[in-house]
Formats: structure tokens, sequence, C-alpha cells
């Protein structure tokens, strides 16, 4: 629907390639993207947020072995947009800059629209384009508060500290500027703060509480420098690293300003400023002679203090948007993914408004004698026998319930077969499992082809084939 | 400014205290000599034909029915009379028919009208072709305010709204007429006196028909409260498909004419983030403008020329469709969104016409890069021309006016004054001093201050509650979202945050004040410097330029 004709101004990319490593006990036969969020794979709700927005064609990048039902995904799940995927190679471990750098020559528009395959998140995408737009930033970057707190959520599997994984967030209120980001595993004792910084932006907010929603947008000639650098993560370098070239100093900054040659109009307005070296971002930018000549026309600035003029003539920015309302979350480690299934019902509502609520699909068949609460969802071919009582939780695709089964909280995913007479609270349980009768399975991750004694009781266990992957990276 | 003048010279004696807590630079008070007080030659940038002192025309009908109402009660004076009842029982009639009492002492407005008229004919007013209407206002308002203060007694049942109306516009056309009068002064032309006094009580019947063709209001088709304008502005959104801006909640009755929006919801939420209508060049130039980040007329101009170049740049024509045409009918719909943005300025109307013209000029056998390439030329000669070089003539022709040891008065910010200043320091080596006036809520005259320091000028910054203080040391002056009057800076200490709730409160920001032409000496312009009533020649004159390029 092309209807300008003109070459769009974004493109999205969703890097759907992630392992998981977090939680691999879920993660080890199904591809993270493609478990299982209310029964709707985990990719399908930032492709369904882009599709919300506009977009009608999206690049994937997903890993080799999902490819195939990555593709088909679209039209499975009732989206309308072209999937453009990408697979990378199984061998190496990739990082997301790689990923990235992987799909450069695809890239054909000014802005490039990153996100991470396990967003999900209701965001309205203007907040974060204008800003975009309006202050011609290198970079906006999306946080959303905090709203998980890993004390209290239940978590199947064995009872394990949180892994600390806090960033410490530095926004400039008055500009919207993200002026310092950096992880909590990269710091020691101290978290240091040039004081040019300070000086700069007297009035820093630095928050720890902040989601890093890995959605970014990027002007393109981010990516071209990207291309040539070895960087290996955004979120990790790329992002910092940006970041502080705000404040360095510009090497063009010293130069002589160009006369007041406005008539260049008709020459490409967007010329790199010089292209000694390669590793100097700075040689990648394009600068809009004719917009910063305007804005110097006019009279508005951003800052107050000094005498520099708007955005005290940095060419380069950083911007962020912090969501304060509505839903963000990264399905990246266990909690998020427990929680998200147990709430997803009641985000649908936000998350996808046109689309009809699927509690029990019309496919799958419940026996009317069984209890299924409203928040159950259960999926296509599924069947619940007479005598059983789900509440709270999700069942797959084509799986089975026998009788006298009670489900409490739990997260079911596809072909699973239900035995008669099992009991199962807060527990995860993954494709294809068998549980025999009478198993009393409470918190529990249950893996692939775990070998159930019949009549079993386990609690805050993993059960998987192989007792010895357990580990969490 | 004139009026200005006069205040300064009244107030001599009296310093008021200055709002200095905004006050940056040094506080030197440099005893340089005023220049006598002729009214030197200002410099405006904008032609100030913008808007002129407006008078809704529901004014005018409500007259209409005054005047029929009047008629009628007239009527029923005679009639009562007749009967015996005296006049003065209207009173006691008060309570059960307010619009009628109303009528009843509009009779006597007419009455006290025609002998208040009859005393100012002979007292020599100037006969403009304004006055015989001012000075009605003014006897108008007098008596009018006396009406209001009878119906001020409480009438059970409360007043009507028209009434109320009534009351409001009274208040209003005697500020007008103070404003007016104040300005008289200047031109008093006496021929036309026995002219008018003949003329004057004819006039006062036809009242509503004078107030038609002598006052100025803004055209019935760009009202905003009129419904068919309305309509009309949202068919035309809709046809081309750009979001509505959500009207602003709560407006002042005075200038609910203007369009208003609420500032807090952006446009852009509707708008799709990929395939809509509008080019990515002008949606960015929307958000700049409604944000404020382009502000200035000449930089709203060359931004908007900017990117127009952009969309000329990545437009490629359609088959079977003629270049001209299309490109014009493409760029309809970015004006229309820049519109609902901002209101455009003059400088930007001015642009779009020659880009328009300039468009219906191609040759339409033209292969389509080469047209392109005109365009392109042709934006570039615009910007270089009318804004580049106008600024170094205008700038040149200013210069002269400016002597050694001047201390000018500055209000807000302007590029062009920013240059004609730094010129004069830069390039004439006058020495000058500078006292910046800067006014809530967007504070620009900051921005004035920091490109003048950055050059080496004296400056002094004061509010514009100081201005009179200050006043005795300037030699030549140059006359700048509700939501924005609520932050006062301190934290602690917005008594406006909640004006909304208060059902009796509205505030009201106005961006733009425009100073009546007959206030205005001169204007200077990279033609020549000429009077205010010389630009639509100006215009008029560049525009047969443009076509025959």
């Amino acid at each position: 629907m092309k209807t300008s004709g003109y070459v769009p101004e974004f493109q999205a990319v969703v890097l759907a390639g992630g392992k998981g490593s977090r939680f691999t006990d879920v993660t080890q036969n199904k591809a993270k993207c493609l478990l299982p969020v209310g029964n709707l794979p985990l990719l399908w709700y930032p492709l369904n947020m882009l599709q919300r927005n506009g977009f009608q064609e999206v690049i994937v990048v997903v890993s080799e072995a999902c490819k195939s039902e990555v593709n088909g995904l679209a039209k499975r799940y009732g989206l309308d947009m072209k999937l453009d995927v990408v697979a990378l190679s199984a061998q190496e471990d990739p990082g997301t800059a790689e990923a990235l750098r992987l799909v450069h020559d695809r890239i054909s528009s000014p802005r490039v629209i990153v996100l991470s395959g396990d967003l999900i998140t209701d965001l309205k995408l203007h907040h974060l384009t204008d800003l975009h737009r309006a202050h011609r930033s290198a970079l906006t970057a999306l946080f959303a508060q905090n709203t998980l707190d890993h004390k209290t959520i239940p978590v199947p599997g064995p009872k394990s500290k949180p892994k600390k994984e806090k960033d410490f967030v530095g926004i400039d209120k008055g500009t919207n500027q993200l002026c310092y980001i950096s992880s909590e595993a990269d710091l020691d004792e101290f978290l240091s703060v040039r004081r040019s910084l300070l000086m700069e932006h007297p009035r820093l907010s630095v928050f720890t509480n902040l989601i890093d929603a890995h959605f970014y947008i990027f002007e393109s000639w981010v990516l071209d420098f990207l291309a040539k650098d070895d960087i290996s993560s955004i979120k990790g370098e790329l992002v910092p690293h940006l970041v502080k070239k705000q404040h360095s100093k510009n090497p063009d900054q010293n130069q002589p300003k160009p006369e007041d040659d406005v008539s260049d109009l008709k020459n490409n307005p967007n010329k790199s400023l010089h292209a000694d070296d390669p590793q100097d971002i700075f040689s990648y930018m394009c600068t809009d002679s004719m917009a910063d000549k305007s804005q110097e026309l006019s009279t508005w600035t951003d800052h107050t203090g000094d005498l520099k003029g708007a955005y005290r003539n940095r060419p380069l920015r950083v911007y962020a948007h912090v969501m304060d309302t509505g839903t963000c979350l990264r399905a990246n480690n266990l909690y998020a993914y427990c929680e998200l299934n147990r709430q997803i019902s009641r985000w649908m509502n936000a998350l996808a408004p046109h689309r009809e609520p699927v509690h029990l699909h019309p496919n799958s068949k419940v026996e009317p004698r069984a209890q299924v609460g409203v928040e159950c969802q259960i999926g296509e071919g599924s069947f619940v026998s007479n005598k059983t009582t789900l509440k709270n939780s999700i069942l797959g695709v084509n799986c089975k319930v026998d009788e006298k089964v009670k489900l409490l909280n739990c997260i079911i995913m596809d072909n699973v077969h239900v035995k008669e007479g099992c009991q199962i609270t807060g527990s995860l349980i993954c494709d294809g499992v068998i549980v025999p009768e009478r198993c009393e399975i409470k918190d529990c991750i249950v893996g692939k082809s775990y070998k159930f004694v019949v009549g079993g009781k386990h609690a805050n266990e993993t059960l998987g084939d192989d007792q010895n992957r357990m580990m969490e990276i | 400014m004139a009026k200005k003048k006069k205040k300064a010279a009244q107030g001599k004696g009296q310093p008021l205290s200055t709002d200095s807590t905004e006050a940056e630079k040094s506080k030197t008070v440099v005893k340089v000599e005023p220049d006598s007080n002729s009214v030197q030659s200002e410099s405006r940038i904008e032609s100030p034909l913008e808007k002129e002192p407006i008078m809704s025309d529901k004014k005018v009908e409500k007259t209409k029915e005054e005047i029929l109402a009047e008629r009628e009660a007239k009527k029923a004076a005679k009639a009562a009379k007749k009967s015996g009842v005296k006049p003065s029982d209207s009173q006691a009639k008060r309570p059960a028919t307010p619009p009628k009492n109303e009528d009843k002492s509009k009779a006597q407005i007419l009455a006290q009208r025609e002998a208040q008229k009859a005393a100012k004919v002979n007292k020599q007013i100037p006969a403009k072709a304004d006055s015989p209407q001012d000075s009605k206002i003014s006897a108008n308002s007098g008596t009018l305010e006396l009406a209001v203060a009878q119906e001020t007694k409480p009438v059970d049942g409360g007043k009507t709204k028209a009434e109320l109306k009534a009351e409001r516009r009274a208040k209003q056309e005697a500020q007008r007429a103070a404003k007016l009068a104040g300005a008289k002064p200047e031109g008093a032309d006496s021929s036309k006196k026995g002219v008018a006094s003949r003329g004057n009580k004819p006039q006062i019947q036809s009242q509503p028909s004078i107030t038609k063709s002598k006052v100025q209001r803004v055209p019935d088709d760009m009202q905003a409260d009129r419904q068919s304008v309305e309509k009309k502005v949202q068919k035309k959104l809709q046809s081309a498909q750009i979001p509505a801006r959500v009207k602003a909640q709560r407006k002042v009755v005075l200038f609910s004419h203007l369009h208003q929006y609420e500032r807090e919801l952006s446009m852009t939420r509707e708008i799709p983030v990929v395939g809509g209508v509008i080019h990515s060049a002008i949606l960015e130039l929307g958000l700049r403008y409604s944000e404020g980040i382009i502000t200035g007329s000449n930089a709203r101009c060359v931004a908007l020329m900017n990117a127009m170049s952009k969309v000329i740049r990545d437009y490629s024509t359609p088959p079977h469709k003629d270049l001209p045409r299309d490109l014009d009918s493409r760029i309809k719909p970015y004006i229309t969104f820049l519109r609902q943005c901002r209101p455009l300025s003059l400088s930007m109307g001015n642009a779009i016409r020659f880009l328009k013209t300039k468009i219906n000029a191609l040759d339409p056998s033209l292969p389509e890069d080469e047209a392109k390439e005109q365009l392109l030329d042709s934006i570039d000669n615009y910007v270089h021309e009318n804004i580049v070089l106008a600024a170094k003539q205008i700038s040149i022709t200013a210069r002269e006016k400016i002597r050694n040891g001047d201390v000018i008065m500055i209000y807000g910010c302007s590029s062009l004054l920013r240059t004609v200043l730094i010129d004069a320091v830069q390039e004439s080596k006058l020495k000058i001093r500078v006292i910046v006036v800067d006014g809530r809520p967007k504070y620009e005259g900051r921005e004035m201050v920091r490109h003048l320091v950055n050059a080496g000028i004296n400056c002094t910054y004061v509010q514009i509650t100081s201005v009179p203080y200050m006043m005795p040391e300037v030699g030549r002056i140059e006359p700048c979202d509700p939501d924005d009057l609520v932050d006062t800076g301190r934290p602690s200490f917005t008594p406006l945050e909640d004006w909304r709730d208060l059902n009796s409160l509205t505030l009201l920001n106005l961006t733009y004040d425009v100073t009546p032409p007959t206030l205005v000496d001169a204007i200077i312009s990279e033609v020549s410097v000429i009077p205010t009533t010389s630009v639509p020649v100006i215009l008029r004159l560049k525009n047969i330029d443009h076509v025959a390029t």
C-alpha cells in the first residue's frame, strides 16, 4: 500500500534469534521466539505491534532451526504482513550486532526500528518517532517501568536467587536525552560520572528500576558504522558507545563554519562530513546543513545556562522515552515468561484490540462437566474431560486432559497428555510431555522426555531428560 | 509604541521596582541621553496586515435583533404612554420580561447617544472614516454601561445569555474605543469633519451596516466557531487522510473564532508510522513546528523550503500522470497537515505560493529529472534571494539608522533583528547597547541575549514588567498553549495548575499580538524604507516579479 510512492521512512527489524539462555530448561527444545504465550507464539506479539503501527513488511532474524515455522507464522496467526526471514547460522553464538550486520544490505530506508523478538508491549509508536523526528536524533531508545517484582512472582523450578540485571539509566528529564547507560554487571562498587557530563546536563535523573525494552530507532548511518565495526552486542556496546559519543568533541566542531551558503539544497543535503576514519562514528554521520541553518535561525533552545545554541551544537544525540503507562515486558527470563502467561488474557485487550479474545478455541472440546475458569485458555484441538478443574491455566494445542485432573496456575504447552488423577500446581509443562496417572507436581518445570514415575510427587524441581542441564546462564 | 513613550515620559519620576530576578547581565546604568522623543524608524519584519482588530459577526447580528427589539419597545412605549402608563413602570416589569427591559433602556441609549453625538461634533473631533463609528462606540459603550449597571440588580431567573453577551461586548467595545482613541492624535483629517457631521445621524440608524463596512473582521469563512467552517475543515482533512487535531476544551469566548487545539495530544497518534500519505520530511517539519523547535518567520520558511526540496527530490511521477499537476496535488495535503500543526506564517504562505506558481509554470514536456532540477534551483534561488540577501540588504539599510552610542530596546527574539544588530557592531563597528525585554512563557529574549553576547554586544536583560523603569534609558524601541502560563518555574508554586477545574477560569496564551499599522512609523524591507500603507504595493510588485520570471 505504498500510496505515496516514496521510499518508506522506517524499516523494522525483529531480532528473534536469541536462544533464551536465561531459562534453558524451557528453551532447550523449542526456540524462544516460538514459545507460547497465551497460545500465541512469542514472536507474534512484536509483529502484531508493528502491524498495528502500519508496518506491512518486517525483517525477522531467527535461528536456522525455526526458520520454516516463522515463515508461516504470519499467515497462521492472522497477521497481514510480509516477513522477510533471515536465518542465523547455527554454529556460532552471534550477538545482536552480528544479526544486524546480517541484514544490513536489506536496509534501504533512512531510519530503522530494531526490536527484540521477545518484547511484548502496547506502545504507541508515535511517542518514540515524534522524539526521534523532532530532534533528529541518532538513536532513540525505549524504557519502561519495571512492574515485576521478582520476589513476589512464584516461579516453577528450583528456587534460585534472581539474577541481578539492573540497568543504570541516566536521563536528562528536561531534554529527554539519554546521557548515561550502564548495566549492573559492568560496574564495581562505584558509578562514576564525568564532570563534563554534569556540566552539560546539570539535572540528571538516574534510574535503576527501568527495563531496557531493547527497542531502538536508529538512523541508517549508525548501521553503516556498525557494519564496519566489530561490536557484538547492541545493548551492551553499541548503545553505550553512542551515548558516550554524544559528548565527545566532534572533530568538525573546530572547523570554520561554512559560508552562509544556502544554495546547497540542490545538492544532496545529507552528505557525510568526512570519511577518513572508519572507526569514528562521526565520519558516517549524515548532516543536513539546511536543517542546521533553520535551527540556527529559530528562537528555540532545549536548555538554558550556557552560551551554546540548541542541542549545544552537538550533532549526535541520543534520546530515550520512558513508558509510564501500559504494558512493556521482555520475556527473556523465567519470571517474565511465567508472569506474561498469567496476565496475557488481561492484556490482550490493549495489545490487540481488534482481535477476538479466544479463551476456548472453537476446535477444542471441553466436556460439559469440566470446570474451566474464565481466565483459562484452551488451544486448538485440545480435549478436556469431565470432572476436571482448570484454574488460571493455559492449555496448548492438541492437549489431552483426562478425568479427575486438577490444574492450577499452570502453563501447559502443546501435545501434552495429562493422565487421570493428576494434580498440577504452578508448573510449566513443555511440549510433548506425558504425565502419568496420579502425579502430584508442584512448581516444577517439566521438560520433554522426562520419564515420570506413576504417582510421583515433585515439588520445586526441574524435570528434564538430562538432569545436569539445569544450569541457568 | 507612541503610547509607551508617553507613559514613560510621565513615569520618569517614579522608578517602579524591576523584576530583576532574571536579569543576568551587568546593571551599570549608563546615563545615555535618550534621543529626542521624535519617533524614529522601527524595523518590523512581518507585515502588520496579518490580522486586524476584530469584531465577531455575531455582534452584528445581535445588534440587528436589538434594533428590531428596540423598535418593538418603542412602539410598546408609545402605546403605553397613550394608555397612561409611564415609561418608568417598565422598571417594575423587569422581573417578568428581562429582554424587553433591555430594549427599553436601549431606547434611552439612543436618545442619549444623539445628545452626545451633537456634543461631540461641536468638540471638533477629527472625522476620519472611523470616527463616527468610534464616537458612536464610546457613546454606546458609555450608555450601555449605564444599562448594564441598571441590570445588575438581581433578576429572578437570571439574565439571558444574550444579555450577558451584550455586557461583555460593551466592555470590549469600551476597551477598544479607549485604544483607538489613544491612537487618534496621529492623523487628523479635519477636512472630512463637515461631511461626517452630516452623515452622523443617518449613520446612527444604520449602525449595523456601518459596522460591517468600516470595521475589519476575520472573513466569515475563516472563523473557527462557525459550524460551516468546521465542517469544511473536517471534510478537507478527511479527503487528505489527515487526522484532525483535538480542539481546545475551553476557549476564551472573545477568541473563539480562532483555531485552538489541545497541545498534549500529538497529531501523529493517528498517522501510521509507515505507509502514510504524508512525506516524512513534512511530518518532521510539522512536529518541529508544533513543538516550537522551529520558530521565527525566517526559520520556518527555510525549514519549509528544505522539506519541500526533499519532497521534490524523492518524488517520481507515476505513469500516465502529469508532473506539475500530480506534484501539486501531492503538496496540497502536506500544507493542510502543516496548517493543522501550526497556522502558517506569512513567510510560509508566500513561499508556498511561489512554489505553486513555479510548479504550475513547468513545461509539461520536460523530462522528469530536468523538471525536478529546475524546481530545486528555483527553491534555492528563492531562499537565497528572499532570506539571505534580503537580510543583508535590510541590515545595511537599518544600520544607517543606528548611531554610535545608541541604546536600543528589543522585545523577544527575531533572527532578522539579530543580524542587524550583530552586523552593526561587527561590520559598521558601532558601539551600541541593547536592552532585551523578555516575557513569559517562552522567554525567547534569552536566545537573543545569547546571540548578542556571543557577538560581543553589551546587553541588559529585563522582564516586560520593568519596561517603564528601563524606558528612560532607551533611544529606540522594537517591540512576541495556555498551559505554558501555568509553569512559573517554581515547582511548588503553581496557582494555575488546575485551571480547568475552575469553571469560571479560562487561560489564554496569545503567541502573537499585532501592532496596528497606525502605530508603526516605517517598515524597513530589502526594497526600501516604506510606510505601512505601501506594503500591499510591494507584495503586488513581488508577485508580478515571480510570475514573470
